[in-house]
């Protein structure tokens, strides 16, 4: 690319002078920033010197005169700054900083065209020689008093001389002193150029005995060479066709019986997969080298907005594939540029609402789960939802409906909607005009993710998810309507194999089908259906179904697919960019046997599926709170075998874990079985003695298996209750019948399958243990009169509440929802207490709860919760709560009751 | 051997004779400059692509790389093969980083034609096949049908 005019030979040393000055100039800028945070560095303020010394030797002998005046010119200063006659501001450093860009400049011409081209460097070269007059002055001073040159002293350089002779002939002096001076100062000059240059050397010397990182790394650069990044791509491919090839012959060896053959393909596998890693490594690079450049950015960002920024980078150490490293540069340029824009606030901003002044922006980086996460933070004021979605209204993004039923985390990622921030400016630092939806479809074309989140007043974070590699994936592959497909491991959670009795487990609301996982309702996808492929005929013996549950974005649903055959390592080749908007796919693979097979988007097809239906998965699987259909007044059972071998029910509702224990660390405390559990001692519940059932509990007959146990939190303490084996979860809407139960400690029994299962009232069976009693007293000791309204959507609760409030002494009116709360309390006036449920249909306790208040009813209002956030609490004093209370604390409602009345 | 274009700029017809790839879609003639043509290769396993363009057969594996196949009969909105089904060619092209195969009944020669006898696209031609022609060429005998690739290979999803 260098001109033509130049021979080759010069053309070489032209090249070799670019490499280098490139280098050299690359983190100059980062350091000189880092210089400013911290002037006692002198070794970075040395390596600076250094590289401009070292480019205006090359510049000089080049011939190219604009860039030998600007970093000469700034070479002086530096000396200047060096021997202490300057010290740093932040005007030198903005002036440096500028040199520097038109340095780079002038080398980005040369590179083009060979030369330096028109860039003329007048202006830059006059504010620098501006600054270097201005210390000449008083580096003059000083020697009209001293006559004697003190070798720290800059002036050394005989044009520096020649300044001061000709300003000292200008200023009117006598010309007869001056020249006496300047004979003494000639004597001493070269003295002082020898002492000098000694003095250069020494440091040299010092700064190669220190191991400072500079030195550091020339050392470890004799064992680093320089690879063209396009001939590691080219590798790259090669390895991926060889592991094409591989899968080739593995199969191939399956197939024919040859021991021989299958020895060989083994070791084929073995030795690319070795390859494949090690290439990998080659293209790897810490993410610093990115991370440094925002300093600068940042800089100059905050003083243009006047705002204080304190930078935090951490985990630059964090290695990510260079083609990746460029790719993610411009969002993460964006999203910087975003925090400083929108996100901080001005000091004085800041400083009312009691923030420090100074704005903390921090970047991190670190690897999960087989990606690279790198998140951008600021303390600054956060995302107003109110005004993204009054913003996504206007651009008729979505509708008002669908703005008020959006979560406030759902409104957030509205940002990244292509039409919401039309017209961003384009800026200098950006470059071009980015906006957040090309921030998240440059990093989503990577196969990675972006999310927000972001408080109001608090700050916001962006998170970028990065996969380590792009080319070679681990996959599952599938088979469906006769077609291969692979789905990337990443997004697999788990294989469920539905049998044909199950299959009535696929639920169907709303016109959508739904499975439920474990508790959680997740909606189901049929490949076939979504890709209009023909289902193929019904086969007799297929009397099972595959749900692939995937996970993208955060939101977890099953697909189902005819067969499931394998795991592979496959090769992603990228498709026609036009059919991969399709949607559906990420790519093309070619498999072991030659064919082609699609490559499914976990995330493509999600955006298929209603987003309001996906449930949210919760990684602890915490049972408390789990979806409940809330149409019907149905009741979800944990089923499960006791010693006796029948079946029993507990309402999953009440269920805080599913636990698993070695019977080895079972403790005892008399007869009390305990265990350790999250920190504390629980307690075993030994269901069996407790019931006087016929056979034994577990704890008593571990049989070296382990024991399996349903926690449940009793009155604020977690006790396990020791079962055989753990069933199923089922869905009943039959009512619990109380008249057939014979004994303490059962709550009824209820129909499920046909069969009738009895419950266990946990409650009371925690009172009959030992620790129960001593813990909680008799409940029955709380003595109450009056009539108390319960407002509870639940079967199970409205029983519960019915039972414990009649027993002490309460006269109980029961409402189901919050709607048939108020009618109640229109027809009745002598409540003395409202004890309400939050979460509810048709009108929530919060709701409930205003609307009482509105009509001036004052009552004493309870409301009991299976969750209480410090978020509930606070809504809940908002709107007229009295008090905010746990479910399944009897003893604390009945004190809490006691105490209104 | 003359290097295949591979840029996304089309081969401009220079000087007085160009080389054609030429083949034969129902009783029509075509042809695109024989520099756009990287092979031509019988019959291959398709992999078809679910929702996509009617136009589109499916993926092919050409030694390890991943072809595009474009039938030209769907995109002209010529009704498709009656019998002998499985007779067609692929000629394989490539556009900036794709490669395609624009599926043909017949593959013809490799044809000199004189630059002169081309002529701009007559106004009686069809309409779908006018935003794929360049012009064409009067032969001695018949009418020879330049294609645009850059036409034929902007894939909208219909």
């Amino acid at each position: 690319m260098v001109c033509s005019r130049m021979s080759t030979a010069q053309n070489a040393i032209v090249q070799e002078f670019l490499v280098e000055s490139f280098d050299n100039l690359s983190n100059i800028s980062e350091d000189l920033t880092k210089y400013e945070k911290n002037p006692s560095d002198n070794e970075l303020l040395n390596s600076i010197y250094r590289k401009i010394h070292t480019l205006k030797g090359s510049a000089s002998f080049l011939g190219f005169v604009q860039l030998q005046e600007i970093t000469h010119s700034v070479e002086s200063i530096l000396d200047y700054i060096r021997d202490g006659a300057l010290s740093i501001n932040s005007e030198f450093i903005d002036l440096f900083l500028e040199s520097f860009d038109f340095c780079l400049l002038i080398l980005k011409e040369v590179e083009a065209n060979g030369s330096e081209g028109n860039h003329k460097n007048t202006e830059l070269a006059n504010k620098l020689n501006k600054v270097l007059e201005a210390s000449l002055l008083k580096g003059e001073s000083t020697i009209k008093e001293e006559l004697v040159i003190d070798d720290t002293r800059p002036s050394s350089t005989l044009s520096a001389v020649e300044n001061q002779n000709r300003e000292a002939k200008e200023s009117g002096e006598e010309v007869s002193e001056i020249e006496s001076a300047l004979t003494e100062l000639n004597s001493e000059i070269d003295e002082d150029i020898v002492l000098k240059t000694m003095k250069e050397d020494i440091v040299e010397s010092i700064a190669n005995n220190n191991s400072a990182p500079q030195e550091k790394r020339s050392h470890v650069s004799d064992s680093i060479v320089k690879v063209n990044v396009n001939l590691l791509d080219k590798i790259m491919n090669v390895v991926g066709e060889l592991v094409i090839t591989r899968n080739q012959i593995l199969q191939y060896s399956k197939l024919k019986d040859s021991a021989d053959l299958n020895r060989y393909a083994q070791q084929l596998n073995v030795i690319t997969t070795e390859l494949q890693t090690d290439i990998m490594t080659t293209r790897m690079q810490p993410v610093g080298s990115v991370f440094t450049k925002f300093e600068r950015i940042v800089r100059d960002l905050s003083r243009s907005q006047k705002k204080k920024v304190n930078l935090e980078i951490t985990g630059q150490d964090t290695e990510l594939d260079k083609t990746l490293i460029e790719v993610i540069k411009d969002p993460m340029t964006h999203l910087i540029r975003n925090s400083l824009d929108h996100g901080l606030e001005l000091p004085e901003v800041r400083e009312k609402s009691g923030k420090n002044p100074h704005g903390l922006l921090s970047i991190k980086a670190y690897h999960e789960g087989g990606q690279v996460i790198i998140e951008i933070g600021d303390d600054g004021a956060g995302i107003s939802a109110e005004r993204v979605k009054a913003k996504a209204i206007e651009k008729k993004i979505i509708t008002p409906e669908e703005a008020a039923s959006m979560s406030s985390q759902k409104l957030h990622s509205l940002i990244f909607h292509p039409g919401f921030s039309t017209a961003e400016k384009v800026t200098n630092i950006s470059g071009r005009g980015v906006g957040m939806d090309v921030v998240k479809s440059n990093i989503e074309k990577i196969g990675g993710e972006v999310e927000v989140i972001s408080a109001e007043g608090k700050g916001t974070s962006f998170r970028l998810k990065i996969p380590l590699t792009l080319a070679i994936v681990p996959a599952l592959v599938i088979e469906s309507a006769g077609e291969t497909f692979a789905i990337h491991q990443k997004n697999l959670v788990e294989l469920v194999l539905l049998e044909q009795e199950d299959f009535g487990k696929i639920e169907n609301l709303h016109g959508k089908e739904f499975f439920r996982l474990r508790g959680d309702l997740i909606p189901i996808v049929r490949l076939n259906s979504v890709l209009k492929l023909e289902e193929k005929e019904i086969d007799e013996s297929h009397h099972f179904l595959n749900i692939i549950v995937l996970k993208a974005e955060g939101k977890t649903y099953g697909l189902i697919v005819d067969d499931i055959l394998d795991t592979q390592e496959i090769v992603v080749k990228p498709m026609d960019r036009k059919l991969k908007n399709i949607g559906y796919y990420a790519g093309a693979t070619i498999m072991g046997d030659g064919r082609v097979a699609l490559i499914i988007d976990a995330f493509g097809f999600y955006n298929q599926v209603d987003s309001k239906d996906a449930g949210e998965k919760d990684s602890h699987s915490d049972l408390m709170g789990s979806s409940q259909v809330s149409d019907y007044e149905s009741l979800e059972v944990v089923l499960f075998t006791l010693g006796d071998n029948r079946v029993y029910g507990i309402p999953l509702s009440l269920i805080s874990r599913l636990e698993e224990f070695d019977p080895g660390i079972i403790e005892w405390s008399g007869e009390q079985a305990l265990v350790r559990y999250r920190g504390s001692s629980m307690p075993l519940v030994n269901v069996e003695n407790l019931l006087s059932l016929r056979g034994k509990s577990r704890i008593e007959k571990p049989e070296d298996r382990k024991i399996n146990c349903i926690v449940a939190n009793i009155n604020g303490i977690s006790f396990g209750f020791v079962v055989n084996e753990i069933m199923d979860i089922a869905l009943t809407e039959s009512s619990i019948e109380t008249e057939t139960i014979d004994r303490d400690g059962l709550l009824g029994t209820v129909y499920i399958n046909e069969k009738l299962i009895s419950l266990l009232d946990l409650y009371k069976l925690v009172s009959k243990t030992d620790v129960g009693k001593k813990v909680f007293g008799e409940s029955s000791n709380i003595k109450l009169k009056g009539k108390v309204l319960v407002v509870e959507d639940s079967p199970l609760y409205r029983r519960v509440h019915q039972d414990f409030l009649a027993e002490a002494g309460l006269e109980v009116v029961m409402a189901n929802n919050g709607r048939e709360g108020l009618e109640a309390l229109e027809k009745c006036k002598d409540f003395m207490a409202i004890i309400t449920d939050v979460e509810m249909p048709l009108l929530d306790g919060f709701e409930f709860s205003e609307e009482v208040r509105a009509l001036g009813i004052n009552l004493p209002i309870i409301a009991v919760t299976t969750r209480v956030s410090p978020v509930d609490l606070e809504h809940g004093i908002k709107v007229g709560f009295n008090y905010h209370l746990e479910k399944l604390n009897k003893q604390e409602v009945l004190e809490t009751l006691s105490k209104c009345l | 051997m003359e290097t295949v274009n591979s840029s996304l700029v089309e081969t401009v017809l220079s000087g007085d004779a160009s080389q054609l790839c030429g083949f034969k879609i129902m009783n029509g003639q075509y042809a695109i400059p024989v520099l756009e043509v990287q092979e031509v290769v019988k019959p291959q396993r398709v992999t078809p692509v679910p929702l996509g363009p009617e136009y589109v057969d499916g993926l092919i594996n050409l030694r390890g790389q991943i072809v595009t196949a474009i039938n030209l009969r769907v995109l002209f909105g010529l009704p498709p093969k009656e019998e002998d089904k499985e007779n067609y060619m692929n000629i394989i092209v490539r556009w900036g980083d794709s490669l395609y195969a624009l599926v043909v009944d017949e593959i013809m020669d490799v044809m000199d034609v004189e630059n002169s006898s081309f002529e701009d696209t007559p106004d009686t031609i069809d309409e779908t096949l006018k935003g794929y022609i360049r012009g064409v060429f009067k032969l001695e005998n018949e009418l020879l049908t330049l294609l645009s690739l850059e036409k034929l290979l902007d894939i909208k999803l219909r």
